[in-house]
């Protein structure tokens, strides 16, 4: 190969390396501007689920401050219905503790209907909280995405992503300085450093194929 | 072919080997300028999560601790008290039904039960619950959202500092592409110019990747949050061994120097406080609770011009902090720098006032807050005579008599006047928005405390003057004379127990008797049959037309 045609071979690869360096660093950029939306939108996520396990709290606590109320009533009921069955409760007394017992009772079956769900009374009488809060969180699982994880894990993956490009780049910044410095040698040395920056430009290459359909 | 000279020649040589040298520094630095920007990404995001996190559970820790408090001990509470009500009347049968009742209904709350549950005072141990339940872990996620939120600021700035070497390196290019058109000694000039932009973004890279990053240890966060746990609990010589394993760790965590010194503060180490907020201050923590507390610690330790210097700092950063202006007033009262503590008391009511009227003009209200601390401006000033005098309470705050060296009588003077006008400002200013206006023709020449006598039969016999009432009082008597009233003037009584007062016992009203005798009025818990006045100071206090008429203290014994 002729001095001037191998000099005009470099410069043409000088200009692949720069179009290949240009393009590296448009894909890094979209990668960047991807992880940044999958971040948003795992915020997004994060805040969503952070607002669905205050409310499920908040619900679950206003039903089980209502169900103390029918607890205390309904307890009550039940110790003046033993008290009226003990030998020292009078005729009168046990009057009195029967309009009372009707009452207390009233006002626990009252609280039961309207204040808190009853699905979540236990076979004991207790209330579960726990199960309540569950599937208040799980409803609103139903309307929102409120799982973060899957979006950072996809941010994460893109950072990489755009990293590698930003590496790739380095690769053809040396290629571009091995042909460089092919053209302005002009002994044997330009057809080696010609050689190093055809394949550090092939490994770019492939290695951003690589990236961008495996990554 | 070229056509230069072989001269020309190297040296298009030569810059064409530099740019591409460039070129290859340029690709480095980009790709650590990604990877910087790329960690403070995730560091600022993880300092979002954090963030919410913590908030989240702050506001259900909050909510669920609601529920035990005002839902489960609010009903516990309940149940006790007709117990006790239940024991009054001897009804045994009703005693046992409600203890029955009771015990059941602590079931519904850990908080009603071991470990929080002190049956020795028979009330729950409400602080060491909350921390249990989200006051150490809402504190451990903030700290590290702070931790995480300083991470991603400095590889943020990383990330720049490194933008501007991008920018740098493309200057150092345009030169060299620029030497290449130049025939001259001036494109040795652009070389040479270019090389050193290089060699210095080369050691300014360098300082980058080697500078340590701001990183807050996990053993040290989690010793901190415990040691904020143990100081919510009033625990604070177990809270100080926390922080101190903290700040073995990392001796510059300026948020564990804070606390650890609030803690030395409320165990009464006002020197270590001081040492401790300065170190604070000097490790980074630069806010107004940290010099308000400073300069209160000063203060105590009698080092007025300490405390009057860091106090104007406060103030100057925040000037309508009318709890740190009265500071201010009382430090320069202390110190005998009258005419200056008087300025401050009196732009601290003005601000009062300015910030009340401001609130009530826009349809709010102004804080809570302000009413504590105009309390506590003239609780301090009591506070600082009672100590003058001889005669400090138990709840009093103030520096030692020994380091007052000031005109004893003119302090006295200026106090006194001082406490009224915080009072009435106070008064005046909760009920109608603005100052006092000028006193009235009111008097109240004389106030006692008395005991009302019946008759085995219930009658009045008479009133019993005294300043000391047994324990177990229900019902104690207010006599008074006065003059000069009108009828419909605003009538205001407060009563302040062990320096505080207790809102509950305020009466509001509009004046109704003549315009001049004698009147009597009644402090009771005697419509109850549970409730009695718990020993200590009383101080009663009435107002008429927001001007402090008169006031008289009693004592309820132990």
């Amino acid at each position: 190969m002729s001095s001037a045609r191998f000099k005009a071979f470099a410069s043409v690869m000088i200009a692949v390396v720069t179009v290949l360096g240009a393009a590296a660093v448009c894909l890094a950029s979209v990668a960047a501007n991807q992880a940044g939306n999958a971040d948003f939108d795992g915020v997004t996520a994060s805040i969503k689920a952070q607002e669905a396990t205050m409310l499920s709290e908040i619900t679950t606590y206003e039903h089980y401050r209502a169900y103390t109320t029918y607890y205390r009533y309904n307890e009550l009921g039940n110790l003046i219905y033993d008290e009226s069955l003990k030998p020292e409760a009078d005729a009168d007394r046990i009057t009195a503790l029967g309009e009372l017992q009707r009452q207390v009772w009233g006002m626990a079956t009252g609280l039961q209907y309207n204040f808190f769900p009853p699905r979540y009374l236990n076979p004991d009488g207790t209330y579960n909280t726990q199960r309540e809060f569950d599937e208040e969180l799980a409803e609103a699982a139903q309307r929102d995405e409120l799982n973060p994880d899957s979006y950072f894990q996809l941010s994460d993956s893109l950072r990489t992503k755009g990293m590698l490009f930003a590496g790739v780049l380095i690769v053809l910044a040396v290629a571009f300085w091995f042909f460089n410095a092919a053209e302005i040698t002009n002994n044997r040395a330009k057809f080696f450093f010609a050689a190093v920056g055809i394949l550090l430009t092939l490994g770019s290459i492939v290695a951003s194929l690589a990236v961008q359909f495996f990554f | 072919m070229s056509n230069e000279s072989p001269q020309e020649d190297r040296f298009q040589s030569f810059v064409s080997i530099l740019i591409a040298t460039v070129t290859i520094i340029a690709a480095t630095t980009a790709f650590l300028q990604a990877f910087a920007g790329n960690q403070a990404a995730e560091a600022n995001r993880q300092a979002q999560e954090l963030s919410l996190q913590a908030t989240t559970k702050r506001v259900t820790g909050a909510v669920q601790f609601s529920y035990d408090w005002q839902g489960a001990f609010q009903t516990w509470r309940e149940i006790d008290l007709q117990i006790i009500h239940a024991e009054q009347e001897g009804d045994t049968l009703a005693i046992e039904r409600y203890t029955e009742l009771r015990d059941r209904v602590a079931s519904l709350s850990p908080l009603l039960g071991p470990p929080y549950y002190e049956t020795s005072v028979n009330w729950p141990d409400s602080a060491r619950y909350e921390a249990d339940l989200y006051i150490v872990d809402s504190t451990r996620l903030t700290e590290q959202f702070t931790a995480q939120a300083e991470l991603g600021n400095a590889w943020d700035d990383i990330a720049n500092a490194f933008v501007i070497q991008l920018t740098l390196l493309a200057v150092t290019l345009s030169l060299y592409g620029l030497s290449n058109s130049l025939k001259s000694w001036v494109r040795w000039l652009f070389v040479f110019v270019g090389l050193s932009m290089v060699v210095f973004n080369l050691g300014w890279m360098a300082y980058l990747l080697i500078a340590p990053l701001p990183e807050l240890p996990q053993a040290a966060i989690e010793a901190y949050a415990q040691g904020v746990g143990m100081a919510y609990q009033a625990r604070d010589q177990e809270a100080i061994q926390y922080f101190d394993q903290a700040l073995s760790i990392q001796p510059e965590y300026a948020n564990a120097l804070y606390e650890r010194a609030n803690s030395y503060f409320y165990l009464g180490d006002y020197t270590n406080a001081a040492q401790g907020y300065e170190a604070a201050l000097d490790a980074g923590r630069d806010d107004t609770s940290l010099g308000w507390n400073l300069g209160w610690t000063y203060y105590l330790l009698g080092q007025f011009d300490d405390a009057v210097s860091i106090n104007q700092q406060a103030l100057t950063r925040d000037p309508t902090l009318i709890g740190l202006r009265m500071n201010q007033g009382l430090v320069l009262l202390a110190a005998g720098r009258f005419g200056n503590a008087e300025v401050e008391y009196t732009r601290a009511l003005e601000e009062a006032a300015r910030q009340v009227s401001a609130s009530r003009a826009a349809g709010q209200e102004p804080p809570s807050s302000l009413w504590f601390y105009l309390d506590a401006g003239a609780a301090d000033l009591e506070s600082l005579l009672d100590t003058l005098n001889g005669t400090p309470k138990a709840w009093t705050q103030s520096p030692p008599a020994s380091v007052i060296s000031t005109d004893l009588s003119n302090l006295q003077n200026d106090a006194l006047g001082y406490i009224r006008g915080i009072k009435e400002a106070s008064a005046s200013l909760e009920y109608t928005g603005q100052l006092p206006g000028l006193s009235s023709n009111a008097m109240v020449p004389s106030m006692q405390a008395g005991e009302k006598i019946d008759d085995d039969a219930g009658n009045f016999l008479r009133y019993d003057i005294t300043e000391s009432f047994p324990n177990g009082t229900n019902d104690v008597v207010i006599l008074f004379d006065y003059s000069g009233m009108q009828t419909g003037q605003s009538e205001i009584w407060k009563v302040y127990v062990n320096g505080f007062e207790d809102p509950s016992l305020r009466v509001v009203s509009d004046w109704k008797l003549e315009d001049t005798g004698s009147a009597v009025k009644q402090i009771t818990f005697a419509y109850s049959n549970v409730f009695v006045f718990t020993p200590g100071e009383y101080v009663v206090e009435l107002y008429v037309d927001y001007h402090l008429m008169q006031s008289v203290k009693f004592f309820v014994e132990e």
